[in-house]
């Protein structure tokens, strides 16, 4: 073999590396890219459920000499909510229609969210009227926080047949 | 082109004035069944001192009678305005003795003084009656005991008033 011949096989194999090379420089840049735009949002999310209805709230008893009859009370329900409003968010209490002079219902949301406003009294608190019982109420849930009625009347005010009452809680900003 | 983005733009308005328009409030409601029962309350301070009579007049049979206004009642009533007190002994005195008893109210009708000397648990009688509803406290009872001479003594005899509270 001559050197003409010898000098021909080593250009032959160094293009073929050449291309080799080519290749695999190809194969590893020779990625393809997609996008797709995604929209996405959170609208404002309000909810709130009670567990059920309290037990009947009746007055039975009093004191010889005082015309406030003993009060009753029922804190056998609960309320959960979910916000993702904003930390305003509150809670107001209402009857469907005001109770009668001489009686009294007062209520208090336990809360772990927000700041309870106590025993609020809502005898008079109707749709138009409702009363704050929870304010400052954080974003997120607070479940399972306690529902107290205390039911309390004057004996001036006479005897009550069973009344059936609705109170509407509202979770709001 | 221009109709086109028109119209978009009021849709994208519509939704979200809809979102707000719904995202405002979320309401849960709970049925309560509420009822004032009747009641009736009637309690008495304590017991009177002991009535002893201790003397009389030279000539006169009946001796002279000793009282007692030591003690009050309270009464807390919701029921209606014909409630009524009666009162009681647990036995009638003896011939030629009376307990008389006089309770003042505010709420109802006193009947003044009343003679229960013979007033039982069958045979109660009316001490106030016209009752209002609501509260009547620390209302004065009044107790007067007398005797006849011709009688005799009466050692210490324990006697129970019951005042009841009624319609």
């Amino acid at each position: 073999m001559n050197s003409g011949v010898m000098k021909m096989k080593t250009t032959m194999m160094v293009i073929l590396m050449s291309a080799l090379s080519v290749l695999v420089f190809e194969s590893v840049h020779a990625q393809a890219t997609a996008t797709q735009t995604l929209t996405l949002a959170v609208n404002a999310v309000y909810k709130i459920t009670t567990s059920g209805n309290p037990a009947p709230l009746t007055i039975t008893t009093g004191t010889a000499g005082s015309d406030n009859l003993t009060a009753v009370t029922d804190n056998s329900t609960t309320y959960s909510i979910t916000q993702n409003y904003g930390n305003t968010v509150k809670i107001t209490a209402n009857l469907n229609s005001a109770l009668p002079a001489g009686y009294n219902l007062k209520l208090a949301l336990g809360t772990t969210k927000g700041t309870s406003a106590g025993s609020v009294d809502i005898s008079n608190a109707t749709s138009g009227s409702a009363v704050s019982v929870v304010t400052a109420i954080q974003r997120g849930a607070d479940a399972g926080q306690s529902i107290t009625y205390s039911f309390s009347a004057l004996a001036s005010a006479g005897t009550l047949t069973s009344t059936a009452k609705t109170v509407t809680l509202t979770l709001t900003n | 082109m221009k109709k086109s983005i028109v119209q978009f733009t009021l849709a994208t308005i519509g939704v979200l004035a809809f979102n707000v328009a719904n995202a405002q409030s979320a309401s849960a409601t709970q049925s309560l069944s509420l009822s004032v029962s009747p009641v009736y309350k009637i309690a008495a301070s304590g017991n009177p001192g002991a009535l002893a009579i201790t003397t009389g007049t030279a000539g006169v049979d009946a001796l002279t009678s000793v009282s007692d206004a030591s003690t009050t009642y309270s009464i807390t009533q919701n029921f209606g305005n014909t409630v009524k007190i009666t009162a009681n002994l647990d036995a009638a005195l003896a011939s030629g003795y009376t307990l008389q008893v006089n309770l003042a109210s505010a709420k109802g009708t006193s009947a003044g003084t009343v003679d229960l000397s013979n007033a039982t648990s069958g045979s109660a009688l009316d001490v106030v009656t016209g009752i209002a509803v609501g509260a009547d406290a620390n209302k004065a009872i009044t107790y007067t005991f007398s005797a006849l001479a011709s009688a005799g003594t009466l050692s210490s005899n324990s006697k129970t008033v019951t005042l009841t509270l009624t319609n």
